[in-house]
C-alpha cells in the first residue's frame, strides 16, 4: 500500500524537481560565466603597492583626500548606469545605487564636498589614471603599459 | 489696487509656479540634467548645477493641534491634508574658479513658509592642504546629526528627521560665520573634526496663538565642535554647540518688558514711603530686583549636544542619537532626547521603523516676585495678571514629546525616492503641547500624521 502511494506520488514530485534541478544546473554555470574581474589602479608615483577595500571605499567616498605622502588622491569614477560601477560599489563598498545617492546629496547639499570626476568608459579610466598623478580608478582589465599599477584585484558578479 | 494679501497670494502663486515648474523638470529630466552636470564637470568646466524637491502630502488627523518642522514654519499642518510640512525646493549653484577653491550657494523654498527663497548656503570653501578646509560665508547648521540635511528628503532615509527632537534646532537652518576641517586617517578609520563660528538671525513663530505671533530670534556668539569618525559601515558622530545669547524680540515681549517695569517702578515708589517697616521696605525691594530679572523672558545661552551613529549590517542600517538641549533658562528648562530608527533593505524597498523622545527637566522659573504686595489692589492686580502670563508662558514652553513613526522608503529611480510614513505623536498631558501647534488647552495630545513625498536630487 505504502509503495502504490510512493509510485503514484514519485511523477508529482519528480516533475518539479527535476525542474528546479534543470535551473540550478542552468544557472549555475551563469552566475559563475557573469562574475568579472575588477582591478583597482593608481598612477604610478602613487606611494602604495597595495590597498584594502576600507581604504578602496574611503577614498572614493572622499572620506580620504591624501595618499600617505600628502599627495592628493584623485579619484576616478565610472558613469551612473555601468555594469561595472554598480558592482564596485555594492560589492566594495557595500552600497547600492540609493545609498550612494543619498551620501552625495548629504555631502553636495551641506558643502562638506562633491563626488569624484566620472568618465565613460574603463579606457578612458586607464587613460586618465595614468595621466593624473595621485590619480586611482576602478576597471576590467588590467591596462596595458607602465604608467598604471594594481592596488587590489578582486572578483564581482 | 492690490491688497497686502493679494500680493502676497500672487508672490506665492508665483513661487509655486516656479516650484511646480522645476519639481517637473526634475522629474522629466532628473537623471540626464545630472548627467549633463557629470559631463561638463568631466570636460573640465568649473561650474555645476544641482538641486533637490521634496513634494509632500502629509494628514493630520487632529482638530485641536496643528504639526510643524520647526519653529521657524509659518505655517502649521492643521486637520487635513496639507503640504506645507515637507514640500519643498533646493537650487545650488557651485563655481570651482581654481583648484581648491569653491563657491556655492543654495537658495531653499519651503511650502509652509510661503515657498519665499531663503539663502541656506553662500560660501567659499578654500583647501588649505594637510587634509584641511575652510568655509566663510553663510553655511548650513551643524547643530544635530541630521540637521544640515533635514530639509532634503532624500538624503534622508525617512520622511524627515523626528520632530520631537528636531523641531527646536530646525529653526537653526543656517550659521554666517566660518567653519575649518579637518580630515585624518587612521587605519581604516577617517576622521573628521570640525570647528565652526558665527550667527544667526531668523523669524521665530509662536503658533500657540491664534493668530500665531513672530518674533527676532537673534543668535550670537555660536561656537562649536563636531567629531565624525567613518569606517567601512558606521558612522559616529560627537557635537556641541554653544550660544552666548539666543534674543527673542517682539511686540509681545516688549509688553511684557513694559508690564514688569510699570510694576517694579510702582513697587520702588510704594518703598520709598517712610512709614513701612525696614523689613518691608526690604521685601519690596527684593520683589522689584525679581521683577527686573523677568525681563525677556525667552532669552536664552543655549547649549545643543548630539551623540549619533548610522550603521549598516548586511541589509539591515541602524540609525541613533542622543539630544541634549540645556538653555540655561529657567522658563525654557532642559530637554534631553533620543531617537532610533532601525531599516531593513529588500531590494529597492526599505521599511523603518522610528521612535523618537524628547523630555524636559529643570523648568522651575522663579516668579515669586510677580505674589501679592497686599499693599495696593491695583498694584496686586497687576501682578496677577502677570503671574498668569508667566504660568501659560511656562506651560506652553515645555515642548515634550515623543513619536513613534512606520514607513516604507522606494528608491524607484536612481534620483527619486518614493517615501509613506505614519507618525504617531503624543505629548505628556493635554495641557502640555509640546512641539505641536496648539491655540488652546488643553487639547487632544493625540495626534496621526500620515505622510506620502516624492524625494528627488537633480
Amino acid at each position: 500500500m505504502k509503495l502504490n502511494l510512493l509510485s503514484s506520488l514519485l511523477p508529482r514530485v519528480a516533475l518539479p524537481m527535476t525542474a528546479l534541478l534543470a535551473l540550478f544546473w542552468v544557472t549555475a554555470p551563469q552566475a559563475a560565466l557573469a562574475a568579472t574581474e575588477l582591478i583597482v589602479i593608481a598612477h604610478k608615483d602613487v606611494a602604495l603597492d597595495k590597498i584594502s577595500p576600507e581604504r578602496v571605499t574611503q577614498i572614493f567616498l572622499r572620506q580620504q583626500q591624501n595618499w600617505p605622502d600628502g599627495q592628493p588622491i584623485q579619484p576616478i569614477d565610472l558613469r551612473e548606469g555601468t555594469s561595472l560601477r554598480r558592482s564596485f560599489y555594492d560589492q566594495v563598498t557595500g552600497r547600492s545605487p540609493g545609498q550612494l545617492r543619498a551620501y552625495w546629496a548629504r555631502q553636495s547639499f551641506t558643502g562638506m564636498g562633491l563626488p569624484p570626476r566620472q568618465v565613460d568608459s574603463d579606457e578612458d579610466v586607464a587613460r586618465l589614471v595614468q595621466s593624473t598623478p595621485g590619480a586611482i580608478g576602478y576597471v576590467s582589465r588590467k591596462p596595458s603599459g607602465a604608467g598604471v599599477k594594481v592596488l587590489l584585484t578582486t572578483t564581482v558578479d | 489696487m492690490q491688497t497686502r494679501r493679494e500680493r502676497r497670494a500672487g508672490r506665492a502663486a508665483a513661487a509655486w509656479a516656479l516650484a511646480a515648474g522645476m519639481g517637473l523638470a526634475g522629474l522629466l529630466t532628473g537623471a540626464s540634467a545630472h548627467a549633463a552636470g557629470e559631463a561638463s564637470e568631466s570636460q573640465g568646466s568649473t561650474l555645476r548645477f544641482s538641486g533637490f524637491a521634496a513634494l509632500g502630502l502629509a494628514h493630520n488627523d487632529n482638530a485641536t493641534a496643528g504639526v510643524t518642522t520647526s519653529f521657524s514654519q509659518l505655517r502649521p499642518v492643521q486637520k487635513g491634508w496639507s503640504a506645507n510640512m515637507d514640500t519643498a525646493l533646493g537650487l545650488q549653484l557651485e563655481w570651482q574658479p581654481a583648484q581648491g577653491t569653491t563657491l556655492q550657494v543654495q537658495g531653499v523654498a519651503r511650502a509652509g513658509e510661503d515657498m519665499k527663497p531663503r539663502l541656506r548656503i553662500a560660501a567659499l570653501r578654500q583647501q588649505l592642504g594637510q587634509g584641511l578646509s575652510l568655509n566663510l560665508g553663510r553655511l548650513r547648521s551643524p547643530l544635530f546629526f541630521d540637521s544640515s540635511v533635514a530639509e532634503i528628503g532624500y538624503a534622508n532615509l525617512s520622511v524627515r528627521p523626528a520632530p520631537a527632537i528636531y523641531g527646536v534646532v530646525n529653526s537653526v537652518a543656517s550659521l554666517d560665520g566660518a567653519d575649518l576641517q579637518w580630515r585624518l586617517n587612521l587605519g581604516d578609520a577617517s576622521l573628521l573634526a570640525q570647528v565652526f563660528g558665527g550667527r544667526y538671525d531668523y523669524t521665530h513663530r509662536f503658533n500657540n496663538f491664534a493668530p500665531a505671533l513672530s518674533a527676532d530670534a537673534s543668535l550670537r556668539g555660536l561656537l562649536g565642535f563636531s567629531l565624525s569618525a567613518h569606517l567601512q559601515d558606521l558612522t559616529l558622530r560627537v557635537s556641541r554647540t554653544e550660544i552666548n545669547r539666543y534674543e527673542l524680540r517682539s511686540e509681545q515681549v516688549s509688553q511684557i518688558n513694559s508690564g514688569l517695569s510699570q510694576v517694579s517702578g510702582a513697587l520702588q515708589q510704594l518703598a520709598m514711603n517712610p512709614m513701612l517697616p525696614p523689613p518691608m521696605l526690604a521685601a519690596l525691594q527684593a520683589k522689584s530686583q525679581g521683577l527686573e530679572a523677568l525681563r525677556n523672558p525667552f532669552d536664552n545661552r543655549p547649549v545643543y549636544t548630539s551623540i549619533g551613529l548610522d550603521g549598516n549590517w548586511q541589509r539591515w542600517r541602524l540609525l541613533a542619537e542622543l539630544t541634549w538641549m540645556n538653555p540655561h533658562n529657567d522658563l525654557v528648562g532642559r530637554g534631553r532626547g533620543y531617537s532610533v530608527t532601525l531599516a531593513r533593505s529588500i531590494g529597492d524597498f526599505t521599511p523603518y521603523l522610528s521612535v523618537a523622545q524628547l523630555k524636559r527637566s529643570g523648568a522651575t522659573l522663579n516668579t515669586a516676585a510677580l505674589g501679592p504686595t497686599g499693599l495696593d489692589p491695583q498694584l496686586d492686580g497687576a501682578l496677577n495678571q502677570l503671574q498668569q502670563g508667566f504660568d501659560r508662558a511656562q506651560q506652553f514652553a515645555d515642548i515634550s514629546s515623543r513619536s513613534l513613526s512606520l514607513g516604507l522608503r522606494w528608491d524607484w529611480r536612481e534620483n527619486m525616492a518614493l517615501k509613506t510614513q505614519l507618525d504617531l505623536m503624543r505629548t505628556p498631558s493635554s495641557g502640555t503641547p509640546g512641539p505641536l501647534a496648539v491655540p488652546t488647552l488643553p487639547f487632544n495630545n493625540k495626534l496621526q500624521l500620515f505622510s506620502v513625498t516624492l524625494d528627488l536630487v537633480f
